[in-house]
């Protein structure tokens, strides 16, 4: 099943094996939050599942409000989430479970973890190579998998309000709250990191867009294809949606999105050992 | 009043030992494998096991950390290392990975402590892992006083809670700046700290801020929050710094040991006091993270991530003989000044340098590292004692 997010119900094409992520004020931080209002239409109005991305850490005192989304949302078809202590706030729902903690779930020996609570799915890390993830998606399966084969990764997630305290150091730094629009960059590199504030904390994200359609035969004992939408444009994102439907042909979407790159697919990773 | 456990790290066996010594009722180390900190001088397994006879004869506690995010090409090893380190005693381990909380779970009866790299920040989340494994969880450095003490009410584990040392500016485990900038894999001990790299601010092309934009974090310091922790019944308390040195450990573990200490004979002296005692031990700026507050500018370095090198700690005696120590150097100091000596057994004592020689001869200063000299002292040390500068 392709998973993409939308915005509005005209984004929703009804198509087969799709479902759509929407993420609401309160629970979810992104650019693409919605009300809880019109959560509650867009479900109602819906033919595909729909999935709440809840994508933050998340402490006793906000617990409240993710119960006020959650009684609301009747008919949500399941959560992505990173936070485990969802999974006991789910035993009073019992919504498809989508584990999605970023840089973790890297071994398949995971799953031996996982199969034992409620979760359904587990959410592959995008920072492993090409060969892990074979090694990972080749063994028997006991659960679902997902990967996020679209979009520009989050790299950096902090409950610091790294602009609004940075205006006690500079008078002039402008408020940048909610702001999408500001990017970070690195003293060194001529590359500009999409970055924000919200209610929620501070967020960095990849300058670059991972696309890994030409090793999308890789994934096909995967269960969820997720799109990641923040900091594409409607076009980019929509003639994606439109190549992993098989809608527009790869030689002409690449010519068209050249400088997407396939993220850690053939990097090797280490750690600077003591000589 | 419940006796909370002072849990120390140790980057080696001469460390740990100097932890326990100084106060720790625990330590923690890594082994060579499957530990972050991949800088940090780890543990062979013969180490493990001094370093376990070390504490056990004493009635202290080792763990040992198997927190990386394993890859593929290392979790053949997880089963096999659990196993000897439950053989050879070691009390517990600390984990970040669901994968090898299940095979330690499977294979030894090691108490299981989840790393704060799990970022635990909630009741649920505690109880989650209560229910699916962990004995103990280390909470996520973002919570206040407030909210510990709600967890403590409200979650049957065991908390472990950070008090003093580095903090991440994200989230731990939420951070991969470090494997783009550099491919070194922070969840696998490879952290090149680009938080406190320096940054430009953009918006429609225009650089919006003056001075580098950096997020690096200030180091925690909570004195003033101990006596708090122990009130609400959280079950260890945590200092970070596996790469950190003798002199750090010690000095660290013997402020916070006098400061439990305190609180449990009700003897708690003004917070000044144990602040003199923690010196400049701290050598990055520090403030109390988020136990009081949201942490915000005076807890970030936004300014300056230099550090500046402790120059004040001056050796550790070898031995003591007929008023004249033997002292191992550390920082260049010179003879008549005057000193402060932190020892175990002792409350912190002044006293002079005199008649400081080199090779048997008179010397004015000693000028470097890990030279051996003598002073006359009129105060009784004992080896492993610790000589710093009185300010």
């Amino acid at each position: 099943m392709i998973l993409y997010e939308i915005k509005n119900k005209s984004e929703m094409k009804n198509i087969k094996n799709t479902g759509y992520i929407i993420s609401v004020f309160g629970v979810s931080s992104s650019p693409l939050n919605i009300s809880i209002d019109y959560a509650e239409e867009i479900i109602k109005s819906s033919l595909n599942p729909v999935y709440l991305k809840l994508n933050l850490l998340y402490h006793d005192k906000d617990y409240p409000k993710l119960i006020e989304v959650l009684d609301n949302l009747k008919g949500l078809k399941g959560i992505i989430f990173q936070d485990l202590g969802l999974v006991e706030l789910n035993k009073n729902y019992n919504l498809d479970l989508i584990y999605d903690p970023g840089t973790f779930n890297t071994v398949v020996e995971d799953v031996s973890y996982f199969k034992n609570t409620s979760i359904e799915s587990l959410i592959i890390s995008r920072e492993i190579s090409l060969s892990e993830i074979k090694d990972f998606v080749s063994q028997d399966k006991n659960m679902l998998y997902g990967y996020h084969v679209y979009g520009k990764p989050l790299m950096f997630y902090s409950l610091r309000k790294h602009f609004t305290s940075f205006r006690n150091v500079e008078k002039d730094f402008p408020n940048l709250k909610d702001k999408y629009d500001v990017f970070l960059k690195e003293e060194t590199r001529n590359e500009f990191y999409p970055t924000y504030e919200d209610e929620n904390g501070f967020f960095i994200f990849r300058d670059e867009t991972i696309n890994v359609y030409e090793y999308l035969h890789i994934f096909k004992n995967v269960d969820y294809l997720i799109l990641d939408r923040p900091f594409i444009s409607d076009k980019e994102y929509f003639d994606t949606l439109d190549l992993y439907l098989g809608s527009i042909d790869y030689k002409e979407y690449k010519n068209k999105y050249p400088s997407q790159t396939l993220g850690y697919f053939f990097k090797e990773m280490g750690v600077k050992l003591k000589k | 009043m419940k006796r909370v456990e002072l849990l120390l790290p140790a980057g080696n066996l001469e460390k740990l030992k100097y932890a326990i010594d100084y106060g720790a009722d625990a330590v923690y180390v890594g082994g060579k494998i499957l530990s972050l900190r991949a800088q940090a001088s780890n543990f062979s397994l013969d180490d493990i096991k001094e370093g376990v006879e070390y504490a056990h004869n004493r009635n202290k506690k080792v763990y040992v950390t198997v927190n990386v995010i394993p890859r593929s090409y290392e979790i053949h090893l997880v089963k096999d290392y659990l196993i000897s380190l439950d053989n050879i005693g070691v009390d517990g381990i600390i984990v970040s990975s669901p994968a090898i909380i299940s095979i330690a779970k499977e294979y030894t009866k090691l108490h299981v402590s989840v790393s704060t790299q799990c970022s635990i920040s909630s009741s649920y989340s505690a109880n989650f892992y209560k229910n699916n494994g962990a004995d103990r969880v280390v909470l996520s450095r973002e919570l206040s006083l407030d909210e510990i003490e709600y967890i403590k009410n409200v979650a049957d584990i065991e908390l472990e809670v950070f008090i003093h040392g580095g903090m991440c500016s994200a989230y731990s485990g939420r951070c991969t700046l470090s494997n783009y900038f550099s491919l070194r894999d922070a969840n696998s001990g490879g952290c090149a700290h680009s938080c406190r790299w320096n940054y430009d601010v953009y918006q429609n092309g225009s650089k919006l801020n003056n001075e580098f934009f950096r997020m690096g974090s200030k180091d925690l310091v909570s004195i003033r929050e101990i006596k708090r922790l122990v009130e609400i019944g959280v079950d260890s308390l945590k200092i970070e710094g596996r790469m950190k040195s003798i002199s750090y450990i010690s000095t660290v573990a013997y402020t916070y040991r006098k400061l439990l200490d305190d609180i449990y004979n009700n003897e708690l002296k003004p917070y000044e006091y144990y602040e003199y005692l923690l010196g400049d031990a701290t050598n990055r700026e520090a403030a109390s993270g988020f136990l009081n507050h949201e942490a915000g500018k005076d807890e970030t370095l936004y300014v300056s991530s230099d550090t500046e090198a402790n120059k004040n700690f001056l050796g550790i005696v070898l031995s003591y003989e007929d008023g004249v120590c033997t002292l191992e150097v550390r920082n260049y100091f010179e003879n008549n000044e005057s000193i402060e000596i932190i020892s175990p057994s002792l409350e912190l004592k002044h006293s002079r340098i005199t008649n400081l020689k080199r090779d048997g001869e008179l010397t004015n200063a000693a000028r470097h590292a890990l030279e051996v000299v003598t002073f006359e002292c009129d105060t009784i040390l004992k080896k492993g004692d610790l000589i710093r500068r009185l300010k």
